[in-house]
């Protein structure tokens, strides 16, 4: 098993990185939360997103994707989490994948394509639905994909996020395994370790420059620990991911304990992060204008994302034994 | 990333558990206070030797088996599931004296000493930290004064665990008290049956003396047993500290994932796994432990990749410490009202207050990150 990215996957996220940092930089996700009333990501945007290929990294080829792996996947949802990528990202890739689990290799394709998106449903409201769209409903038993009918934007708590009450409608495809759910805990643990490397790295540059008491702060311990602690963080997620991603993809046995230990280890870590992120901010990490809420308020979609946290402790303390 | 397993490995992997099985000493390891550990820890590191399993990723070289880390790794994994007993006194002999004199030792010593760590002959102790230089290790003052082919050494070291039962020590002297002081300090190794060397074992909070005070009056020592150049110990400290982040430990880190099994088997037979909070604490504990052995794996595969491991391998350690306390506390948790006799979980509580001091405070290892990783200001 060997958890370092290869050259190929290296320069993958990197090439990602540099397209989300030009074209959807955090200045754009305030744009679109401006708009109340418009979409989370503009259209030719996302078309150029989905000619990218990241809709569709980890679906054959034949059903209009990539052919690569979750792995790569996760790669890409690093770096989505890192720059708090606005649009419905992880509801389309993991449509897609209910799509082709299903035998939907149209619907599959046109997800792909970006012609089609797939929202999801989160507790009581659905994220980043349209009308017209797909919802993805989730659970541990299985995966379907809902006409979305009725949709009422409401408010909700991250600003790159599309809130809305949706009724759903007909159902468009539905797999009955737990795979769809072990994808979503490692594609969301991905984007958890995106943002906790967002905020170590913001919290660092700010000790390093703000100063007090003749000093920059980042010298006192306090703040140095806080900061410390988010490398470490980060630093633990990092090999549980990949693991994760290789065991869910290949099918094995301990897939799903995997996931949901890397998606566990990531909420934590983003969490608490998150939060200190602020707290190193001071004041300014108080404001709307710092980005600092950005960061928190995605951590806790991501935290609530795939239901109680205790859903994924269950599965990892179903095996009798951690096997080696 | 992928996941290829090659049929060696799985193949090694069985032979590790085979040979485990028929060669795991049934006899429970004699208490530290007991001088017969000595002896229970030699012939079992001499079993292994025996067996092949000694220095699995040591160079052929220096008399190891040449193979690749991964198979250290495995060897660990199974090493930790046999509940086999672990480095006891020959700890600082692989994790750090071991891996120190094969980067940084010449030929003459790396032939003298590391035969007889792989054998399982002679157990080494550390001679780093002083009275009034713990934290600040650079600020030793034990002195090393130059006498023809020797060193006469004078001072005291503190915290050397098992001094009573080793017979060599890596020990750091200031042999320039004129230089600043990263650069007066000289690393060697020291004969701990020399005359002049006076050993006080420390009894520590759970009543068992883990180490020891070692008052040195005037102890000569040869120039011979210079690692790394005089003056030059520094550097040569430093990769000792680093060795540990590498496979030196990594059986005490796995251990963490077998405990955490046990505590959760045990929770399900007294019926505590319906208690949700405690449910939930275990399950973070089972990912924190699995992150231990996940770093691991992404350790070993930068190494094979060539890709050089920043300050930030330093992290390991610290997830470590946290997954100690962790499971040291949860432990005591599940006892309930027996926590207060004298169960071993309760000895392991106290004997895991160490992890976030020993081999350098957690609050340190924090501020190394921070400075070395994060480039934040001293």
């Amino acid at each position: 098993m060997n958890l370092a990215p290869s050259k190929e996957q290296a320069a993958l996220a990197g090439s990602a990185a540099e397209f989300l940092a030009k074209e959807l930089p955090i200045g754009r996700l305030r744009e679109f939360a401006d708009d109340v009333e418009g979409d989370s990501i503009d259209e030719r945007t996302w078309r150029r997103c989905a000619d990218l290929g990241w809709l569709g990294l980890g679906i054959p080829e034949a059903h209009g994707g990539v052919g690569l792996g979750l792995a790569e996947e996760a790669l890409l949802f690093r770096e989505l989490g890192r720059h708090l990528a606005p649009g419905p990202f992880r509801s389309c890739v993991l449509g897609a994948h209910v799509a082709v689990l299903s035998g939907h290799s149209d619907l599959a394709a046109a997800i792909c394509a970006g012609e089609r998106r797939v929202g999801m449903q989160v507790g009581n409201v659905a994220v980043d639905v349209r009308p017209g769209d797909l919802m993805l409903v989730l659970d541990e038993d299985g995966a379907q994909l809902r006409e979305a009918t009725d949709v009422r934007q409401v408010r909700g708590v991250d600003p790159g996020t599309r809130f809305a009450t949706v009724s759903p409608g007909p159902i468009a495809a539905r797999v009955t395994s737990s795979a769809v759910m072990d994808r979503a805990r490692v594609l969301a643990a991905a984007e958890q370790l995106g943002i906790i490397e967002a905020v170590r790295d913001a919290s660092a540059e700010y000790a390093r420059t703000r100063t007090q008491f003749g000093k920059p702060i980042g010298s006192f311990q306090a703040v140095k620990h806080r900061c410390a602690d988010m490398a470490i963080a980060g630093f633990a997620v990092v090999g549980e991911l990949f693991q994760a991603a290789l065991l869910v993809e290949a099918g094995t046995p301990d897939a799903s304990f995997h996931a949901a230990n890397a998606y566990v280890l990531a909420t934590g870590g983003a969490r608490a992060s998150t939060a200190d992120n602020i707290q190193n901010h001071g004041g300014m990490g108080f404001t709307w204008e710092q980005d600092a809420h950005l960061y928190l308020k995605r951590a806790l979609l991501l935290e609530r994302l795939l239901g109680p946290q205790r859903l994924a402790h269950k599965a990892i303390l179903g095996p009798p034994v951690h096997e080696f | 990333v992928e996941l290829a397993i090659s049929a060696d490995l799985v193949e090694f992997r069985e032979r590790a558990r085979t040979w485990l099985a028929e060669n795991v000493p049934t006899d429970p390891r004699p208490d530290i206070c007991d001088p017969a550990v000595r002896e229970f820890d030699a012939a079992w590191h001499a079993a292994q030797y025996a067996g092949g399993w000694a220095g699995i990723d040591w160079p052929t070289e220096h008399g190891g088996r040449g193979l690749s880390p991964i198979q250290q790794v495995i060897w660990n994994e199974e090493f930790v599931r046999a509940k086999a007993p672990g480095r006891g006194i020959f700890g600082v002999a692989f994790g750090h004296a071991g891996p120190t004199i094969m980067m940084r030792g010449n030929e003459e010593q790396k032939s003298a000493y590391l035969p007889g760590i792989l054998k399982g002959e002679t157990p080494w102790c550390q001679g780093f930290s002083e009275p009034e230089a713990g934290s600040d290790l650079a600020a030793l003052t034990t002195r090393g004064l130059l006498d023809g082919d020797d060193i006469v050494v004078t001072g005291s070291k503190i915290w050397t665990s098992h001094a009573e039962l080793c017979d060599l020590g890596e020990l750091l002297v200031r042999t320039d008290p004129s230089a600043p002081k990263h650069k007066g300090i000289t690393w060697m190794v020291m004969d701990m049956h020399a005359p002049g060397i006076d050993i006080r074992p420390i009894r520590a909070i759970d009543g068992f003396p883990h180490n020891c005070e070692v008052f040195l009056d005037e102890v000569r020592i040869p120039k011979a047993n210079v690692v790394g150049g005089l003056n030059n110990g520094w550097s040569v400290a430093l990769s000792t500290l680093a060795a540990e982040r590498g496979t030196g430990f990594l059986d005490e880190r796995l251990e963490q994932i077998v405990f955490v099994d046990e505590l959760i088997a045990h929770a399900r037979e007294t019926g505590q796994l319906a208690d949700e909070a405690l449910a939930d604490r275990l399950a973070q504990a089972r990912a924190m432990a699995s992150s231990l052995r996940s770093m691991a794996y992404l350790l070993v595969s930068s190494i094979a990749s060539g890709v050089e491991l920043g300050p930030e391998a330093t992290a390991v350690r610290a997830v470590q410490v946290q997954v100690e306390i962790t499971t040291a506390r949860l432990a005591l948790d599940l006892l309930g009202p027996q926590a207060v006799e004298w169960t071993p979980w309760t000895r392991r509580w106290l004997r895991d207050f160490r992890a976030p001091i020993g081999g350098g405070t957690k609050d340190i290892q924090k501020n190394v990150i921070g400075e070395r990783m994060l480039g934040l200001p001293r």
